[in-house]
């Protein structure tokens, strides 16, 4: 009775919309070159994977799949290194947080890999803090796009403003269901404003 | 060593064409050289091929046995090699040279009319040295003693006085071109150490007061000031090419321009070459090098990039360079 279609179809959504971006990264970046957008391939890149390790812990059950640790440190992780990119506009600086994305983002595959091996996360206090930190990390680039916006209104600012407050605010809803008792329509409602906020991002990058 | 230049066309060469075919060559060629006096060659070689110049003299500063400074002939080279040197080597060559170097402009334009006695000026038509152009440059390196001069050998502040001969009525692009290329030439000769480095404070030659010394007709001399700041010199710009580029992220994309716009794009394929090559250390001379790029080429791709704002240019010190520079030259 508990089984709920919706982290099922965010999975597939997130994975959707997370790769297209990825892929539309490695189209452009040739011709741009610029290891801002870079870095945004690469946090999306690790968002579709922890999306596809989360969709596989679900649909398998043959093995028992402790994908929560690579579900919460790689987004966070893509989470960070969009909000550190977005900070400074230093060819030195991003240099050096690309690679440090890069070394990052191959320990939480690793960790991800390990899945199969590794406990579950020991108690509700981690998993809130590690659940809860990409809201604070989405509602922070929401603030740098905010402030991007007031500075010149563009349609993108606005669109990618708006991903990142669905997904902050969506994060946010899903950090509550630790706390209370009917857990699943504060899920489901957490699921639902992070679909607003994918098909969000999804609009400012097909715009051209 | 002619063969090396395309010949240039009958009257006033394309100046600005030129000058990029000769910064090229420039570029290449200094790489193999190892004294200035090779420089001054190469250059009084390439300057008579591409700008079609009859003759050209280089005057630097010379330290004699009694420690005056007067000013000496580096290096000549006339187009005509039968050019009789009593012509291009006389007393009055030597107070237009001073003259030149006493008023220290960048360039200036005469018929030889107006600065030879008579007679000398109809040798001097025979030879189709019809206008001298000459000028004064400095900078704050030192300049190594010619070989096998009598007297100290120490290097002095480096000043060139430069009288170019030539004889169809020279354009301001002329001028333009000639000044540039020698300030890119001294820029090159500084950065592959033909020129020496200022001595640290406190030595003698940077002591305030020092100065060089450029004789006037013999038994005269005239005082000019050293190249250390002082009241009315300005500071020499760097020349172009020894800037260096820096890339940098435009603070707009993925903030507020979308990175997947076809502006966003670095549609031109030199510029995305460049860019590519770009590693914030080297200069565009050396990029020149480094690439295989023609220089017109790069300084075409760095407007591109400078105007995406992908690039900055800095000095070698490291100071922010006005991009505007970059195309003012």
């Amino acid at each position: 009775m508990g089984f709920s279609w919706m982290p099922i179809v965010l999975a597939i959504i997130l994975i959707a919309i997370t790769l297209f971006v990825t892929l539309r990264v490695a189209v452009a970046y040739p011709q741009v070159r610029s290891t801002r957008l870079l870095t945004l391939g690469i946090s999306m890149g690790m968002i579709a994977l922890t999306g596809l390790a989360d969709l596989l812990s679900m649909l398998v059950t043959s093995v028992t799949l402790h994908t929560d640790w690579f579900l919460y440190l790689g987004q966070a992780c893509a989470c960070l290194f969009i909000l550190l990119s977005l900070l400074n506009n230093s060819d030195q600086y991003l240099n050096v947080l690309l690679r440090l994305q890069i070394i990052c983002s191959l320990v939480a595959l690793c960790v991800g890999l390990l899945s199969p091996i590794l406990p579950d996360l020991p108690n509700v206090g981690l998993r809130a803090t590690l659940s809860g930190s990409r809201a604070l990390l989405c509602l922070g680039i929401f603030y740098l796009y905010t402030t991007a916006l007031l500075k010149k209104p563009t349609r993108f600012a606005f669109l990618m403003g708006t991903a990142f407050l669905f997904l902050g605010l969506g994060y946010l809803m899903i950090f509550q269901k630790y706390f209370f008792v009917n857990s699943l329509l504060v899920d489901n409602i957490g699921d639902g404003l992070r679909i607003i906020g994918l098909l969000a991002m999804l609009v400012a990058v097909l715009g051209s | 060593m002619s063969s090396q230049y395309p010949q240039g066309r009958a009257g006033s060469p394309d100046a600005r064409r030129q000058q990029f075919v000769m910064m090229n060559l420039l570029l290449r060629a200094v790489a193999a050289m190892y004294t200035i006096d090779e420089l001054f060659q190469w250059l009084c070689y390439a300057f008579i091929e591409h700008f079609q110049i009859e003759l050209i003299e280089f005057w630097t500063p010379l330290l004699t046995p009694a420690r005056t400074s007067v000013l000496h002939l580096r290096t000549m080279l006339p187009r005509d090699p039968n050019l009789p040197e009593q012509i291009t080597y006389n007393e009055q060559m030597l107070l237009i040279a001073q003259r030149f170097a006493f008023e220290q402009r960048p360039v200036q334009t005469f018929s030889i009319e107006m600065l030879f006695p008579p007679q000398q000026v109809g040798l001097l038509h025979q030879y189709a040295c019809h206008y001298c152009l000459g000028g004064f440059m400095s900078s704050p390196v030192l300049l190594p003693a010619p070989p096998a001069t009598p007297g100290p050998q120490e290097p002095l502040p480096f000043a060139l006085t430069y009288l170019f001969f030539v004889g169809y009525q020279p354009q301001t692009d002329l001028q333009q071109a000639i000044t540039m290329l020698l300030r890119q030439a001294i820029g090159l000769a500084t950065q592959r150490g033909l020129l020496l480095p200022l001595p640290a404070p406190g030595s003698p030659l940077s002591r305030p007061g020092s100065t060089t010394v450029a004789a006037g007709p013999p038994g005269t001399s005239t005082r000019t000031p050293g190249p250390g700041p002082g009241p009315g010199r300005q500071s020499q710009p760097v020349p172009l090419t020894a800037l260096i580029p820096r890339r940098k992220e435009d603070a707009e994309l993925l903030t507020s321009e979308n990175p997947f716009a076809r502006s966003a794009a670095i549609a031109d394929k030199r510029a995305r070459r460049l860019h590519g090559a770009i590693d914030g250390e080297q200069s565009i001379a050396e990029l020149v090098q480094s690439t295989g790029m023609e220089l017109a080429d790069v300084l075409a791709a760095l407007q591109i990039l400078v105007k995406m704002r992908r690039v900055e240019l800095v000095d070698p010190d490291g100071h922010p360079v006005s991009a505007e520079r970059l195309f003012e030259s």
